[in-house]
């Protein structure tokens, strides 16, 4: 397949603010301090943006951001829809503009005050629930890790996996925030009985398989390959980044058409990308693995192509995803343990994968790989140096 | 339809055009499902097109009301106050005999819950507009 985005394109800069559970100040604050962040280490300004990209979860409008930051060359500007799944569909369309030559520079960011604020884990409690989840909750599935336990239980089924295996995810996790300090859970140990000892809430995850609830935001610069090379920052060229509808699909709940163990939308999502990237999951050095809750790590490993369908529970087990595994995942703590600004923040650290700044830094990285949430229409990107 | 809600009582599902035949009939105690009239395919949830064949002739069937547990949650803590005083309490995915998959509730122990455990639709007659799905075991 030939893509015409191959290696055009490179993110330039990355923002971040502190990841917290209070950050004292307005989602448009933290929004606009990573934003100027990202731009400033490129050596870029305001003025040098005209394009912008934010989720359809996100909490500051773009207006806001163009109001605060003075921005008055916007040309282009675009929402990319289904929440965790946006990530790298953001980056994917920020390429777009820029490689089709209506843009020259595209922001694309995202803040939350997930945490303090509005928390995705905790119940609206409408009247009413529209759409799959009124097929849902009136059985007592209202939140995220409600519906995907379903998924997960019937992992446990089909390969016979147990806790033990999943333990693997989150202590991974949890010993590379160790390394980091700007992981929100970089002082807190994680230990495999504390695993297993910790109350089951839906059953069968754990606290431990839960993401975080973060505040904080992360911004990126996206520019054509040839201008990032002109500026201040180390360019992460942007190798392939897709997107994955799947079919069938809900939010994570998709119960409704085919396997409860596979992603559709990973499926999607992989088949574009090695063919669009022309490598294989051989190639990948480095990945960061969209991880809400735990077995959807498992499904995305198998639905990208790293394990067989069915094996993932052994191949977390067999010492594959750590810092000195076959494929070392989630380096920075990933969503369980560094911040959950949904999935945004795994773009940052595939891009310091490239640059050499980790702090569990891979040798001699060349593509690292980035995927957005399973269970939702999502996305992926492999970056390269 | 309107209703009045019962402050913070069960959940409710909203309905549309497409959905609200489904649960009217839930509401006699019947289940149906969503078939399409070209190529036969039992379809939920309800939609306007069948994504098999792209018929939009479609109509409702009564379901044999039976099938097999697929899935299942078993909720510790509960967010919702409704739910709050049953805990812990089991939710299933069954798989039913035409294909489709359905999320209820189920009479049946928490531990008795197993792949395959063969079940049969009843109803649980919430108030005067919704009856929501109850399987129980079949011995």
């Amino acid at each position: 397949m030939n893509d015409q985005l191959k290696r055009k394109t490179a993110i330039a800069g990355i923002g971040t603010t502190e990841y917290s559970f209070n950050s004292g100040r307005s989602e448009q604050r933290l929004a606009i301090e990573a934003i100027n962040q990202a731009l400033q280490e490129a050596g870029l300004t305001p003025d040098d943006v005209d394009g912008l990209v934010n989720s359809d979860y996100e909490a500051t409008n773009q207006v806001d951001v163009v109001n605060a930051m003075g921005m008055q060359n916007i040309a282009s500007f675009a929402t990319i829809p289904h929440g965790g799944g946006s990530p790298c569909g953001a980056i994917a369309h920020a390429a777009m503009m820029v490689a089709s030559g209506q843009c020259k520079c595209v922001v694309a960011y995202r803040s939350m005050n997930e945490r303090s604020g509005h928390r995705y884990g905790s119940p609206e409690i409408p009247a009413r629930y529209d759409w799959v989840y009124g097929l849902h909750a009136p059985y007592g599935l209202i939140v995220p890790a409600e519906w995907v336990a379903m998924h997960g239980r019937r992992r446990m089924i089909e390969f016979g996996e147990t806790r033990e295996q999943w333990a693997q995810v989150p202590l991974t996790c949890r010993a590379n925030a160790n390394n980091n300090p700007a992981a929100l859970l970089h002082e807190k140990k994680l230990t495999l009985e504390d695993y297993l000892n910790a109350p089951i809430l839906a059953d069968p995850l754990c606290r431990y398989d839960y993401c975080l609830e973060t505040d904080g935001a992360v911004a990126l610069v996206i520019t054509s390959a040839e201008k990032a090379e002109s500026l201040a920052s180390t360019p992460a060229y942007i190798h392939a980044a897709v997107q994955g509808m799947g079919h069938q699909i809900w939010y994570q709940s998709n119960y409704y058409g085919g396997s409860l163990t596979t992603g559709s939308e990973n499926v999607a999502a992989a088949k574009q990308l090695w063919a669009k990237s022309g490598l294989t999951p051989r190639n990948i050095d480095v990945a960061q693995i969209y991880d809400h809750f735990t077995p959807a790590v498992l499904t995305s490993l198998e639905d990208y192509g790293f394990c067989e369908k069915g094996d993932a529970g052994g191949f977390v087990s067999d010492g594959n995803i750590g810092p000195d595994g076959e494929l070392p995942i989630n380096t920075a703590g990933g969503l369980q343990a560094e911040g959950y600004i949904h999935g945004w923040n795994l773009i940052l650290e595939a891009v310091r994968q490239i640059r050499g700044t980790s702090s569990n830094q891979v040798r001699d990285v060349e593509f690292s790989l980035v995927t957005s949430c399973c269970g939702a229409p999502t996305s992926a990107a492999i970056l390269s140096r | 339809m309107s209703y009045e809600i019962p402050e913070l009582g069960r959940p409710l599902p909203k309905l549309n055009a497409d959905t609200e035949p489904w649960w009217a009939a839930l509401k006699r105690h019947q289940l149906l499902v969503q078939t399409c009239s070209d190529c036969e395919m039992a379809i939920h949830p309800p939609r306007p097109m069948c994504p098999n064949c792209r018929s939009m002739e479609l109509s409702w069937s009564p379901s044999s009301g039976k099938g097999s547990v697929y899935s299942w949650v078993i909720i510790n803590r509960a967010f919702h106050p409704y739910f709050m005083e049953k805990i812990p309490f089991a939710v299933v995915l069954v798989e039913m005999e035409d294909g489709t998959r359905l999320v209820g509730s189920i009479d049946c122990e928490n531990d008795q819950l197993e792949d395959g455990l063969p079940v049969e639709v009843t109803f649980d007659d919430v108030d005067d507009d919704f009856s929501m799905l109850l399987f129980r075991v079949v011995r």
